[in-house]
């Protein structure tokens, strides 16, 4: 099992090239962040991890297999499982529906397991489960879109941007619960804005700055002083 | 005045662009063809039904070019005026005793006015349902000619009367035949001129970018009603003829299947060009002649060659002709590098004091935007809370965020691009609050976007001449006839585009479709579209976007350098701090949909809470 | 007082065919944000199929409809592979579209060569449809009741499949949200067959079901297609229940209207209704306005 390897990564929207040769790798089991402003292209590469946008040029590979450019459905099968930007639930279907799709394909008893699991962890949700997904708060939706990712087993775990329209102390709540609600060999690739937090989670993290890796590190340089960071993100010296 | 036709003409020449012309090098083509058809019409007489079908399926043809191929309105119920055509025949030669004189102006008419009504409902629904909704038109209509029977003569029909003109009569055979070629000319002259004029350049825009075209200032509402108008006023002519080769006029022809058949031709000759017209027409009506045969499997064929050409030639049989034309085009060298040597000598010249450029100097400084209480809500989520600000004129302000601060929000909120917004939008004294895009535009908002939103199959001076279309002065009618001052109004707009084109380095790419650029071209056609317009403030939306940082700086140089000339204000957001900090005199900084710093770029770069709300310390 | 409930069941059972063939429609549109054009003719096609199996090629009744049914759906399969996902990469709807304009106007012209221009009736088993009761004043015909018990159930396996099933979550899934979808594991081209093949279904049992009310010629199913179309736009098309609801009313409306309006407004009166449902609330009269405009 070797993680996930990417490797001179090349991705375009069009003629528009947003990635531009990007190295980056994951170990089995180990908790890595993704950082970088807004327009980096941070989303982008965990889109193309999991299928939604095709390479056009570079390799991404996990547990020594190909995936770059497959279909999104495998990758979901091989456990690459991502929670995307700005949660994505399915705002018309109600909330333990919107839990059943992420069993998909799968057999019924990791759904009842899975559920189990879920509501015993987010009590509110179990309050909620007939109600239309679109209705619950931010912070519910979080956690709606975080239980599919329990429910769906991953092995290589992505998250977009988890703080995204939270409040702080909600988000804060949600990382320290992270090392609870996955299993400790989850492979993780945490995409954030917010570096500080995301430090205090990942051991390891990279910088993107307009689709061009400029920064990597172990956490624990910058841990205690993220706003070192400034320059790598914004390019403008202090 | 000539000193000056000169030097416009020189800087025409120089970049090798064309002028604008009365005939162009296709009318003689077209002449010649339809000159050679006239004088032949005599001798092969026993095909000239068919001869007289295809002249009126090109006339049809060519009156759908104006609704779908410029357009993009997918209507399936474009016979519906073609059967008023008919019919209006049928009667005024019978109970009213009239010939042509009077038949086609009436015809032209009643479906003109039918076509703005039918045109309603394109206004409120996706391409998609109208295509439904002329489809049930065109089947009700149908039923409903059925019905009034003083019209049409119920189900057996109304014969058509004598064919003849102020009096003087015609026999059917090559005559009608030379009438219809007449016609035909006509009215592709009509549609040509369309294609070369304003309104065929504000069609296209609004098929293949509708926001864009709104964003120009185009009144896209009154363009699409208008195109059913005209399109379905042309098709009618065609109806007209029709009345005469037929002699009779059943109801039960004009339904569906006839509607179908009309879009299939278009599509399969190829939808863009009057020549599409006229091979489609062509593949229709010749088809059967080939066998009897043929006749009985019409649907198999008309439906395989369109399920085909959609998948492998969606331009249609012209298309494929053009791409076979372009391979050996392209295998042949050509002199293009010499023209592009002589625009760099030009570019040494300065464009800012050109002829045309120079006029649109100003001293007044425009652009001052105060923004009062602006908010806007998706869904219980407050994306802009209650943001104040006033940008003064004339200067360059950045506007940045960190992700879901709620900056693209509130710059579309400004332009009109998003609903629901509420708050107060004044634009140097005047009010555009709750106003519609295209009068934002007009008031003087100009702006790019994030996906370009380029317009394929216009070229590069194409989308130069649409920021410029509101100052080009003639209508409509005149456009159709390319009356004089068409002519002059034409050259002057195509001066101006090139001078622009010159100044942001685009001009040796004038000629080039928009979709062959790479990016970073692209991203200039998106800026020198809204210049065009000559905003008072010009707004751009992440112009450095997949940009390498020096290449954006450079194009932000020309846009400053261009809008301090007609001193312009500029609003830039962007993720690319350094960009903006490089460029901007004032920089907002929003954060959770409310303002958290404004200040000079040192200011704010150092501000703590905007690192932090960047960094999310 | 008869004479009204008499108008409405007619209403309700013209409107059953506008409810199914309103509610394929939606379907298709849902997942794929296009119009199958061929819809009518497909439908028409199943129809002939299955009567003219039973009545002319003396296959018992039952098997014939099946026969016919496993023939729609396989066809549809053949054309969604060949010609629909190759287009759908394109991402523009309108080159789909006309594709289909293109199936429909083939289609249409297999009918004709198979089957002739003429119109005809078939003899269904036990001539159910000339049989008649009379209940007290009212007359109730005995396919007609057929017509509404195949309507009922053929709902009710839809919404089965649609609410109870896994394929059905997806396809919802995927109808509010594609690429949140497919992190799911949710397969487009799965969901895509398996609702043009649905939908294709439900047209053939409405072309099949209706064949005995209406005439069987070429191009009989093209008028209901047309109305389908109305009751999914009184639907707002997004929404299926919407659409049958949008199908029981405009059958009703027209029932009343063809009994006190002079001819030529009831042959006008789909478009009508169009006109008007589009230009007051173009999200359709049983959904809510939804969305905003984005750049």
């Amino acid at each position: 099992m070797s993680g996930l390897k990417i490797k001179d990564l090349k991705v375009g929207y069009g003629r528009n090239e947003v990635i531009h040769g990007l190295d980056l790798e994951v170990a089995p089991g180990e908790k890595v962040a993704l950082l970088g402003a807004n327009g980096a292209g941070k989303s982008t590469v965990l889109k193309t991890i999991s299928g939604l946008l095709t390479p056009t040029e570079g390799t991404i590979s996990f547990s020594d297999n190909e995936i770059g450019g497959v279909n999104p459905s495998a990758l979901v099968d091989m456990g690459v499982i991502q929670v995307p930007e700005g949660r994505r639930v399915f705002p018309g279907l109600n909330v333990e529906d919107n839990l059943k799709v992420a069993n998909y394909g799968k057999s019924p008893e990791f759904l009842e397991e899975g559920l189990e699991t879920v509501y015993k962890k987010f009590p509110i949700l179990q309050e909620r489960r007939k109600q239309a997904a679109g209705l619950l708060s931010g912070g519910q939706q979080q956690m709606l879109s975080l239980s599919r990712a329990i429910i769906a087993k991953p092995k290589l775990l992505l998250i977009d941007e988890m703080s995204l329209g939270l409040a702080p102390l909600l988000v804060k709540e949600f990382y320290e619960q992270l090392g609870d609600l996955f299993s400790e060999d989850v492979t993780l690739l945490l995409v954030e804005q917010n570096a500080g937090l995301a430090l205090k989670y990942c051991s390891r993290f990279y910088v993107l700055r307009n689709g061009d890796l400029v920064l990597q590190s172990d956490s624990k340089e910058y841990v205690d002083n993220p706003t070192a960071l400034q320059s790598a993100y914004l390019g403008v010296d202090a | 005045m000539s000193n000056n036709a000169e030097i416009q003409e020189n800087a025409l020449q120089r970049a090798g662009i064309p002028l604008p012309k009365f005939l162009k090098k296709n009318h003689y083509f077209g002449f010649l063809g339809i000159l050679l058809v006239y004088l032949l019409a005599g001798t092969y007489s026993e095909y000239s039904q068919t001869i007289m079908n295809t002249i009126i399926f090109a006339i049809i043809g060519a009156s759908l070019i104006v609704v779908f191929g410029m357009a993009g309105q997918l209507t399936l119920g474009h016979t519906i005026f073609v059967a008023a055509g008919v019919f209006l025949s049928a009667n005024i030669t019978t109970v009213w005793s009239r010939g042509l004189e009077t038949e086609i102006p009436i015809a032209f008419g009643v479906a003109f006015l039918l076509g703005l009504l039918i045109g309603f409902p394109s206004l409120r629904v996706n391409e998609l349902y109208l295509a439904l909704a002329t489809f049930a038109v065109a089947f009700v209509g149908v039923q409903v000619l059925f019905e009034w029977k003083q019209f049409s003569g119920g189900g057996s029909g109304k014969p058509v009367g004598k064919l003849e003109l102020f009096g003087y009569e015609f026999s059917r055979g090559p005559t009608l035949v030379r009438i219809a070629l007449v016609l035909m000319l006509i009215t592709f002259w009509i549609v040509g001129n369309y294609q070369d004029g304003r309104t065929g350049r504000a069609w296209n825009a609004l098929r293949t970018s509708e926001t864009a075209a709104r964003a120009a200032g185009l009144p896209v509402a009154w363009l699409k009603i208008l195109c059913f108008a005209i399109g379905g006023g042309l098709a009618a002519i065609g109806g007209v003829l029709y009345a005469h080769t037929l002699r009779f006029a059943i109801p039960e022809n004009y339904g569906v299947s006839l509607s179908i058949i009309v879009v299939l031709a278009l599509i399969i000759g190829g939808k863009h060009r009057l020549m599409g017209a006229v091979l489609g027409a062509a593949f229709v009506k010749w088809l059967p002649e080939l066998s009897r045969d043929v006749q009985e499997y019409e649907g198999l064929i008309y439906g395989g060659t369109l399920i085909i050409l959609t998948l492998i030639a969606p331009d249609g049989l012209v298309g494929m002709f053009e791409w076979l034309g372009d391979r050996i085009k392209n295998a042949i060298p050509s002199n293009k590098d010499e023209i592009v040597g002589s625009t760099s000598v030009s570019a040494s010249a300065l464009p800012l004091e050109s002829t045309f450029l120079a006029p649109l100097s100003s001293s007044e400084p425009k652009g001052n935007l105060i923004v009062r209480d602006a908010a806007v809500a998706f869904g219980g989520v407050k994306a802009v809370d209650g943001v104040s600000f006033e940008i003064p004129a004339g200067g360059v302000t950045g506007l940045i965020g960190s992700n879901g601060a709620g900056k693209t929000t509130l710059f579309n909120a400004i332009t009109g691009h998003v609903k629901g917004a509420t708050g107060q939008f004044i634009l140097d004294g005047t009010e555009i609050s709750q106003k519609p895009i295209h009068t934002r535009a007009l008031a003087g908002v100009g702006r790019t976007f994030q996906n370009l939103n380029l317009h394929d199959d216009l070229n590069v001076l194409e989308h130069a001449l649409l920021g410029l279309d509101r100052n080009i002065g003639y209508g409509r009618i005149a456009e159709s006839f390319r009356l004089p001052w068409v002519l002059r109004e034409e050259r002057k707009a195509h001066y101006l585009a090139a001078e622009l084109l010159d100044h942001m380095d685009l001009l040796e790419y004038w000629d080039e479709k928009v979709e062959d650029l790479p990016y970073g071209l692209q991203k200039r056609v998106d800026v020198v579209r809204a210049l065009a317009a000559n905003p008072s403030i010009l707004l751009l939306d992440e112009p450095a976007a997949g940009l390498p940082t020096a290449e954006a700086l450079e194009m932000m140089k020309k846009v400053q350098e261009y809008a301090t000339h007609i001193s312009a204000g500029v609003l830039i957001i962007e993720h690319n701090v350094e960009l903006v900090a490089d460029v901007s005199d004032r920089i907002l900084v929003l954060d959770a949909g409310k303002t958290i710093a404004d200040g000079t770029p040192e200011e704010v770069t150092r501000n703590e809470q905007v690192i932090a709300a960047y960094l999310g310390t | 007082m008869v004479d009204y409930i008499q108008i409405a069941w007619q209403g309700l059972v013209s409107g059953f065919a506008y409810a199914l063939i309103g509610l394929a429609l939606v379907m298709v549109y849902k997942t794929a944000r296009i119009l199958n054009f061929a819809a009518g003719t497909m439908a028409g096609i199943s129809g002939f199929l299955a009567h003219w199996w039973a009545a002319e090629q003396d296959i018992p009744f039952g098997l014939a409809i099946l026969f016919a049914l496993i023939m729609t759906g396989a066809g549809t399969y053949v054309v969604e592979r060949l010609t629909v996902r190759p287009l759908v990469k394109l991402g523009d709807f309108l080159p789909i579209v006309i594709m289909t304009l293109g199936v429909e106007e083939f289609l249409a012209n297999v009918s004709l060569l198979w089957w002739g221009g003429t119109a005809r009736r078939y003899r269904v088993p036990g001539d159910i449809d000339r049989i008649n009761w009379l209940i007290g004043d009212f007359r109730l015909n005995a396919w007609h009741l057929v017509v509404a018990i195949t309507t009922f159930v053929t709902l009710s396996i839809v919404g089965y499949i649609i609410n109870q099933t896994e394929l059905g979550l997806g396809m919802k899934a995927f109808a509010e949200d594609q690429d949140a979808a497919k992190l799911m594991g949710i397969k487009e081209s799965t969901v895509s067959i398996w609702t043009w093949v649905l939908s294709a279904l439900v047209g053939g049992v409405t072309g099949i079901v209706f064949a005995p009310v209406l005439f069987l010629q070429q191009d009989y199913m093209n008028i209901i297609f047309i109305k389908g179309f109305v009751a999914a736009i009184l639907g707002g098309f997004l929404s299926l229940s919407g659409g049958v609801a949008g199908g029981l009313l405009l059958g009703e409306l027209e029932a009343f209207t063809i009994k006190w309006a002079p001819r030529e407004f009831a042959a006008a009166l789909p478009v009508v209704i169009v006109f008007i449902v589009l230009l007051i609330r173009p999200h359709g009269l049983f959904t809510r306005e939804k969305g905003h405009e984005r750049v």
